[in-house]
């Protein structure tokens, strides 16, 4: 019986002419409210994001010289595979956070952990790379850089080791500049990613020394990501 | 009616031959992919680089150190050769640091002569520096080494200090000893048998043997460059044949 009569309502209603007009005016006007709200928003969240890299896939391995040491796996590099994040802050006895600002499309793909012998601790690396890009067992530091990932390494100086003297010489090189992130300073070396150069933000949060390379992204870029590690 | 029907007859003539095509894009680009593939498999590991290697990554090292003897390498064309035999130090971030010896370019220059060398990618690009003709057969001592972890590396031969290089670590993840060419299938005169002992790596404030049960090989042998163990400390590389033990030292 409802349906019945929600029905000859409906159809009451639809059938005046005058409301007829009403409907398409009140449908088209609110049509047109949510589209524009669209467009707004999506273009606050644009300008939020940081624009995923269009540099060319290969880059980085057309500008290595003629002699470079074998390319390196990931697992050669950088050790085994964490099973998590709270796995290599374990291990390694440091406070390891997570890029929370990113390109679209760029996510947090492994983590791994090596024997630091120096400090008797653990490297951890995290890779981050374009959705569509398969992280393997075969893939190579190259390959990340190539792809335009980006790669944060977590370590510990040893115990003996000035900070302040290092960055003041590290900071003489060409292209390199003082910048603040989150009340640290950072070093910030602004390669040319179109010659395939590495980008690179390097800083000490609290005792532990961390470093962004990337081949895809500008130093302004990777000093956003770093901004944002939580 | 009629006149509709026949237009959409009409799109339609038009849009199986674009779902053909669409379809067929794959396959072509999976033919070409594969293609290229096969190129560079043509070049060993790398397009135009070779490896006969040992490498050890079992954990960071501050450095590493070696011993091997100046073979009678024979760049057949002096300013399109690359080959050298060298230690490398690989750190976390893609820099590196390497030292041995080499013939051919070198440096922006052509060598016929076995010069003594070293080089660095650091990050603020790569170089590489001529440290002097070496005699063949001469016996030397390649360091590479941040014995006290300030981040300032030294390149050492025997007692000399070739260079100091500020770098962003004092360790590295990778230490290799070997040789690397930029040929195919090169004879046995190109690289000859090149020996390489007493290999050592510096971790907590000390120099250890690289013992034989560290490490591993890797050797393109498909294209002619080949390494392995004489003893537990000495290995030998060379290019154009299987691996010989004679003149161990």
């Amino acid at each position: 019986l409802f349906w019945e009569s929600l029905s000859n309502g409906m159809t009451e209603f639809i059938n005046k002419p005058r409301k007829k007009i009403l409907s398409i005016v009140a449908l088209i006007v609110m049509g047109t409210i949510l589209l524009s709200t669209a467009i707004v928003s999506n273009t606050l969240v644009n300008t939020n994001e940081i624009k995923p890299s269009e540099r060319p896939i290969g880059t980085y391995s057309k500008s290595l010289p003629t002699r470079s040491p074998l390319p390196m796996t990931l697992t050669d590099s950088y050790g085994e595979l964490a099973v998590s994040i709270d796995h290599a802050k374990r291990l390694s006895s440091m406070e390891v956070k997570t890029l929370s600002k990113l390109p679209k499309g760029t996510e947090l793909q492994s983590v791994y952990i090596k024997k630091d012998a120096q400090n008797d601790t653990y490297l951890v690396t995290q890779v981050y790379t374009p959705r569509e890009m398969q992280v393997t067992a075969y893939t190579t530091f190259a390959d990340v850089m190539d792809n335009n990932g980006i790669i944060v390494l977590y370590s510990k100086e040893a115990t003996n080791f000035d900070r302040q003297s290092w960055l003041e010489q590290y900071s003489k090189n060409p292209n390199v500049d003082v910048v603040v992130i989150n009340g640290m300073n950072a070093i910030a070396i602004d390669g040319t990613p179109e010659n395939g150069e590495r980008s690179q933000i390097m800083f000490y949060d609290q005792d532990v020394f961390v470093n962004l390379v990337s081949v895809g992204y500008h130093r302004a870029d990777l000093i956003e990501m770093a901004k944002s590690l939580q | 009616l009629q006149t509709d029907q026949s237009h959409y007859q009409k799109e339609s003539d038009k849009i199986w031959p674009m779902i053909a095509l669409i379809s067929i894009l794959p396959i072509m680009m999976l033919t070409v992919g594969f293609s290229t593939q096969e190129a560079d498999a043509a070049k060993c590991y790398t397009p135009d680089h070779c490896y006969a290697l040992h490498r050890y990554n079992d954990a960071t090292v501050n450095g590493l150190k070696y011993n091997t003897i100046v073979s009678d390498m024979v760049p057949i064309t002096p300013c399109s050769t690359v080959m050298v035999a060298a230690g490398w130090v690989a750190l976390p971030n893609g820099d590196w640091l390497e030292a041995g010896f080499t013939s051919g370019s070198l440096a922006g220059n052509c060598y016929s002569t076995k010069q003594g060398y070293y080089a660095y990618q650091d990050s603020f690009g790569y170089s590489e520096y001529n440290a002097g003709t070496l005699t063949v057969g001469s016996t030397h001592t390649f360091e590479i080494s941040d014995a006290n972890t300030d981040k300032y590396w030294n390149i050492k031969r025997n007692t000399s200090n070739l260079a100091q290089v500020l770098m962003a670590y004092s360790y590295g993840t990778v230490a290799d000893r070997g040789i690397e060419g930029n040929r195919n299938n090169p004879s046995t005169s190109w690289i000859p048998t090149t020996h390489f002992w007493n290999g050592q790596k510096y971790q907590n404030g000390a120099w250890s043997n690289i013992s034989g049960g560290q490490g591993w090989f890797y050797q393109d042998t498909s294209y002619g460059y080949y390494i392995g163990n004489c003893d537990t400390t000495h290995f030998h590389a060379r290019t154009g044949g299987t691996l010989t033990c004679s003149g161990s030292h």
